[in-house]
């Protein structure tokens, strides 16, 4: 009897097919779309694949290489897929909104749905988490320790990263945001260097809080909306008294700039990444700052407009300090990793300047400033573990004429180091210009800053340059080599993306423009600058 | 002729309780531990046997009995694996008295 | 033949693409083969060169001012009513600085091959000139805001990449550094600049906001507009090495020799003039930022006159003088001389790449840069020797070179203002024009051979020909340059190139000719006298160390460098070390504290934890008795016998 009555409640809680009608979707009914589904699931079957490998000897770990690689790669091409066939349809068949809807029923009990979706924001953001997290498969090829546990936890981080971004249920939301965690927490403590055990554990302590004040908002938000569901759209535009909104706002704020991170809440992050392996540290840098990026567009800006506008100020307050205090502090590291993670620091201030601004213009760039710093920092990251592949430090002190004996690993460095500058030419710089120009009108001295932190950011990377790769080569490195064809091979890849979105950026900055159009067309943001 | 009640019982099923707890919270020797809880079992057991022929329970009314009978059962298993386990500790450490034994501390 | 020249215009596209497609092809394709490389470039060059001249035909018979989109997909980024684009503008001032770039880009190449030859990174070289070349070329045919700054930026790393060319030599990488942090710090008002003409205008487009008067249509106050025109003027202050950003420029000469004469003289350093003159319609409507130009370019090129004789190295002396020359060029425009401004900018570049370049060939046989170490060397290299004159005479500003007639243009627009202080300062730095330049020449090719270093004088022979050519068309061009703006040439440059209405043509300014003139001949006297063998009868070392503190003073360039070492650079890295320090003990302090603290409590909990049975049960107990009570009071609402069971 209590069997039969438990069966039926496991039963109640699988999604039922077929799907309740989508409310908002533009995608054809006719046929189920499992596209996106896809993208966030096929990691969980290439994991379980791993587990079950075996991992004993060299080709036992060479085929869950293979298996990682794949199983990355599909859902790559799924989403590269996705992003071409909408692009191809931008202003014809795709006029904004969701697309690649699916709606399930998962939690009906308390009005959980299997939501997901993906509309011109979080669409690059997915194409960015697939390509980065199979350049850091590409990136670990060389692992040896534990190669089969490694590669499980990459993938299962992987659905959660891919389930954030295209979460359109909160709850569903805050479940991937809390798959995320674990894996990486573990990727830091296990595979870090030496003192991995404080890194990874002052990673968790930051995050956890931040998810902990998350879910604190998320609750206030379902029973105080009273609309019996998670789903973003319905609570985004629950009525809420002014105080009730202002709080929520901050709460989500505050997970949010934990995660992006902001001054002062950042200190997790050069601590994270210096311990991180490389891959790790693309995919924390690449991808898990955007998850703060992302919730703040998504979240406090797409549900709290009119409390982004109120608290412009305080925004901007973060923005600019995290700019200055990220490159100033990037100026005088001695390790290359930590520099790298500073100008993150200082990079994420750009996004929340173009938040604090709230024109379409700023958002634009905010957005794409996501996408770019993903891949930008992601590359350096990478170039910073080619170099200490080779000389076991990272010790900016320690180096020095490196070019001399690895020209095409100088020259690639050379390239994202100016890329990361904002160098015309590069995704950085569009996205920065639109960030200025959006801000301007908004905040004319908090621009000014924010743009000062440009000629701070040419000056820790190319004194970093110049320390590391110009003048006298020293004794110690007399015999490097350069990186071999893989390494290169990816490193021209990601680099090739960046620059191809700096010459061509109408390739996302339209299909943005449609996301952030449909975020703000409720409330009230200025289609162009503030006047 | 005093009529025996409820009443007499549960003051016999907590007298015996009582005797259980004291025994577990003064003795030592973990065989006396034992012989404590299964007191408070039995004691327990006596008090739901009671309850349920005194017809408290309409629905079932042989609920109390059958849980009774159940906890004759367990008990017995119990005994067994927790003399197993004394066994072994006092092979290890020559000992059964408890405040002796304090493995599981933090 | 109307026909003819409206084609150019068509093909002004090529322009841009063949120094783009040189670069490519150089860096994809041809990367092993040196001479095939080289060629490319100066043959992409001298097809761009082609085009443009034929495109300055063109505007010379019909001035017009068209504009081409160009784009990969229509404009560059298009959404909402967001445009930014990408075109090429074709105006007389551009047709004018596109053939300068050109031309001077073709020449220096063709020098190159023999100059780098047999350097390390020799197609690297070529391929970044031509990179640079595309990037100045997107610069000066921008017909909007947005791509003047992407090809501003541009141009800075190409400048970058080619001062740290030597890159294994510590200076060369710390000047290519320098140079590109220091133009930055322009850099970003510039950009800030832009938006706020973006965010005022809504428009980036130079013709739209020209021609739709917007600047003086009143939707800016005159304060803003005034910190318009300064944020600016702040990205050519940087980009043309100004007072107080101009520590670069000395420092850039790291670089090879022929990168000085194409990107530190003629025009990369010129771009910054370009700018004033390009958005003139902005700096005209606020006279307080003319004056501020003026009086910068003033400052700057006095300063740098001075500078300039105190020099030992020959790159840094021209140099100097090219900062000087740059001030002058502003101090032009700033005093509303437009048409001799950018005249000026047209002239100084072919005698300054000339100065450079007669440079380079004593450099390339010499090997050396201090020209104290050099001397007689007119003799032995008697092409050198002749086109560096031709070039020295052009800087001064001598009749009738270059130099002289666009020289002579600022200075009448100087003597008309009647600022005392203006004229004082446009007479010192003819002089001391004249005076660095004529040092120069005086002590590197006459007296005796080689007199400060074991040279064996046989071995000093003249450069060979491919270093001569370019050395031959740039003195004929520093010769003749100067005509086309001669007052009493009819249709002359201040009638192609002009700001507002078409000019009166110009009665010469019989005083400011002879100041001028004057002042500058007075330098060449003053040089002979301390510095040509056969007329000395001074000499200088007695006179440095009389006045050493002077000297001092301007043989380490102001003390600029040291200063902003120890102000700013030091205040960065001090201020980097507090971030630093504040992280690791406040905010890290906090987070540890928090994590000990919660430790710490945790260390006297876990007592509880003890392992014996019995306090767990005692516990236990005590637990159920507490909540057995709690229930029995709370449950009955007091009433604590019916619970218990006995009231039946």
């Amino acid at each position: 009897m209590t069997l039969l009555s438990l069966a039926a409640q496991v039963a109640a809680a699988i999604p039922t097919l077929p799907a309740s009608p989508a409310p908002s979707g533009t995608g054809s009914a006719s046929s189920p779309q499992i596209l996106l589904s896809i993208i966030v699931w096929l990691p969980l079957l290439g994991a379980l694949l791993v587990l079950f490998l075996p991992g004993r000897t060299e080709a036992d770990q060479g085929r869950i290489k293979n298996a990682a690689l794949v199983f990355t790669g599909i859902p790559m091409a799924a989403a590269l897929f996705a992003t071409i066939s909408t692009f191809t349809e931008l202003g014809i068949a795709y006029s904004g909104g969701f697309k690649f809807e699916e709606n399930y029923t998962w939690i009906g009990a308390f009005g959980a749905h299997y939501h997901i979706g993906v509309d011109g924001i979080s669409l690059p953001l997915v194409l960015l988490s697939t390509i980065l997290f199979f350049v850091a498969v590409l990136a670990s090829l060389n692992l040896k320790v534990r190669v089969k546990e490694y590669f499980f936890l990459i993938l299962v981080l992987d659905i959660g990263v891919t389930g954030v971004f295209t979460a359109m249920d909160l709850f569903l939301f805050f479940v991937f945001w809390e798959i995320e965690l674990i894996p990486m927490f573990l990727l830091i403590l296990i595979w870090g260097g030496k003192r991995r055990v404080y890194a990874a554990w002052k990673f968790l302590l930051f995050t956890i809080a931040a998810s902990a004040i998350l879910l604190l908002a998320i609750l206030i938000l379902y029973f105080k909306a009273g609309t019996g569901s998670f789903d973003m759209q319905a609570l985004g535009q629950a009525k809420l008294a002014p105080e009730l909104a202002a709080t929520l706002f901050w709460l989500f704020f505050l997970c949010f700039i934990i995660k992006l991170p902001a001054f002062p809440l950042h200190t997790w992050l050069p601590d994270a990444h210096v311990e991180a392996p490389t891959a790790v540290s693309v995919l924390l840098a690449g991808i898990l700052l955007k998850m703060g990026g992302y919730g703040i567009i998504r979240i406090c800006v797409g549900m709290f407009q009119a409390q982004t506008k109120q608290f412009s100020i305080a925004i901007l307050v973060f923005a600019v300090v995290g700019i200055i205090w990220g490159s100033v502090a990037a100026l005088v590291q001695d390790d290359m990793k930590r520099l790298v993670a500073y100008s993150s620091v200082a990079h994420m201030g750009f996004v929340l300047l173009g938040v604090s601004a709230l024109t379409a213009v700023a958002l634009n760039g905010a957005v794409l400033q996501l996408f770019a710093h993903g891949l930008i920092t992601g590359a350096l990251f990478l170039l910073v573990g080619l170099v200490y592949d080779r000389t076991h430090t990272r010790s900016i002190r320690e180096m020095g004429g490196l070019a001399q004996r690895m020209p095409y690993l100088a020259a690639a460095w050379v390239i994202a180091a100016f890329a990361s500058a904002g160098l015309p030419g590069f995704a950085g710089f569009i996205a920065e210009f639109e960030i200025f120009i959006g801000s301007f009108g908004v905040h004319k001295i908090g621009t000014f800053l924010a743009v000062f932190g440009v000629v701070l950011s040419a000056a820790y990377l190319l004194w970093m340059l110049e320390r590391v790769f110009f003048g006298s080569l020293k004794e110690a490195w007399a015999k490097l080599k350069d990186p071999g064809p893989v390494e290169l091979g990816y490193m021209v890849g990601m680099l090739g993306v960046i620059l191809l979105v700096g010459v061509a950026p109408k390739l996302l900055t339209q299909l943005i423009n449609y996301g952030v159009a449909g975020l703000t067309a409720g409330g009230s943001v200025p289609a162009n600058l503030g006047q | 002729m005093t009529y025996i009640g409820l009443g007499h019982f549960l003051v016999v099923s907590a007298g015996l309780f009582a005797i259980g707890v004291y025994g577990l919270l003064s003795k030592r020797n973990a065989i006396s531990l034992l012989i404590s809880v299964e007191i408070m079992f039995n004691s327990v057991s006596l008090a739901l046997a009671a309850f349920a022929r005194f017809g408290y329970n309409e629905v079932q009314p042989l609920a109390g009995q059958a849980f009774a009978l159940f906890i004759i059962a367990i008990a017995a298993g119990e005994v067994a694996v927790a003399i197993a386990i004394l066994l072994v500790i006092y092979r290890q450490r020559a000992t059964v008295w408890v405040d002796e034994i304090d493995l599981m501390k933090w | 033949m109307a026909d003819f020249l409206q084609h150019s215009f068509g093909y002004m596209w090529l322009i841009l693409l063949l120094p783009l497609a040189a670069f490519l092809v150089m860096l994809g394709i041809t990367y092993e083969n040196k001479r095939t490389s080289a060629w490319i470039g100066i043959l992409a060059a001298l097809g761009a060169d082609a085009v443009s001249i034929w495109v300055l035909v063109a505007e010379l018979a019909k001035p017009q001012h068209l504009q081409y989109p160009l784009g990969l997909f229509g404009d560059f980024i298009n959404f909402g009513d967001f445009h930014l684009s990408f075109g090429i503008l074709a105006d007389p001032l551009a047709a004018m600085m596109v053939v300068v770039v050109c031309s001077v880009s073709a020449l220096i190449q063709f020098y190159s091959l023999e100059y780098m030859r047999g350097e390390e990174g020799y197609v690297r070289y070529f391929a970044f000139i031509s990179l640079f070349t595309f990037s100045m070329l997107l610069l000066v045919l921008s017909p909007n805001f947005f791509q003047t700054y992407v090809g501003w930026e541009l141009v800075g790393v190409c400048s970058y990449l080619l001062i740290g060319h030597y890159f294994k030599r510590p200076s060369a990488a710390a000047a290519a550094k320098k140079a590109f942090i220091v133009t930055r710090l322009g850099d970003f008002p510039f950009l800030v600049g832009i938006g706020y003409i973006f965010f005022r205008f809504h428009e980036l487009d130079f013709f739209a906001l020209s021609s739709h008067h917007m600047y003086t249509a009143g939707l800016v106050s005159v304060g803003g507009l005034f910190v318009m025109s300064l944020l600016v003027f702040s990205g050519a202050v940087g980009k043309s090495a100004q007072f107080p950003l101009h520590v670069w420029l000395p420092d850039a000469m790291e670089g090879p020799t022929p990168i000085s004469a194409l990107i530190h003289a003629a025009t990369m350093v010129a771009a910054g003039v370009y700018l004033v003159a390009r958005a003139y319609d902005l700096f005209s409507a606020s006279p307080g930022a003319l004056a501020v130009i003026a009086t910068l370019g003033a400052l700057t090129s006095v300063m740098a006159a001075i500078w300039a004789v105190a020099q030992d190295d020959i790159k840094r002396i021209v140099a100097y003088s090219t900062i000087s020359h740059l001030g002058l060029m502003m101090f032009g425009l700033g005093v509303g001389a437009y048409s001799a401004g950018v005249f000026h900018l047209f002239t100084h570049a072919w005698f300054k790449a000339l100065l450079f370049l007669g440079a380079g060939s004593v450099i390339h046989v010499m090997h050396t840069q201090d020209i104290w170490e050099m001397g007689g060397l007119g003799r032995r290299m008697r092409w050198t020797a002749g086109t560096m004159l031709v070039g020295c005479l052009a800087a001064a500003g001598i009749f009738p070179f270059a130099g002289f007639w666009s020289k002579d243009a600022i200075m009448s627009a100087v003597f008309e203002l009647k600022n005392p202080a203006f004229i004082v300062i446009a007479i010192l730095i003819t002089f001391f024009s004249a005076l660095y330049m004529f040092r120069l020449w005086f002590v590197v090719f006459t007296g005796q051979t080689a007199k400060r270093r074991a040279f064996d004088p046989k071995r000093v022979h003249e450069s060979n020909g491919i270093i001569l050519l370019p050395l031959v068309i740039l003195a004929v061009l520093a010769t003749v340059a100067g005509f086309w703006g001669a007052p009493f040439v009819k249709e002359g440059f201040s009638n192609f190139i002009f700001f507002g209405a078409k000019p009166e043509p110009e009665t010469a300014n019989a005083i400011a000719i002879t100041a001028s003139l004057g002042s500058a001949v007075l330098g060449v006297v003053v040089a002979a006298v301390f510095y040509w063998p056969r007329f000395q009868r001074l000499s200088a070392a007695t006179l440095t160390r009389r006045y050493a503190p002077v000297y001092d003073w301007a043989h380490n360039k102001g003390y600029f460098d040291e200063i902003y070492e120890h102000m700013f650079v030091a205040l960065g890295l001090y201020i980097g070390r507090a971030a630093q320090w504040f992280d690791q003990h406040i905010i890290d302090g906090f987070v540890d504290g928090l994590a000990d603290g919660y430790q710490l409590v945790a260390l006297y909990l876990r007592r509880l934890q003890s392992g014996r049975v019995q306090g767990y049960a005692v516990g236990l107990f005590a637990g159920v008795i507490v909540i057995a009570v709690l229930a029995l009071i709370f449950g009955s609402g007091g009433n604590l016998a019916a619970v218990a069971g006995f009231a039946k």
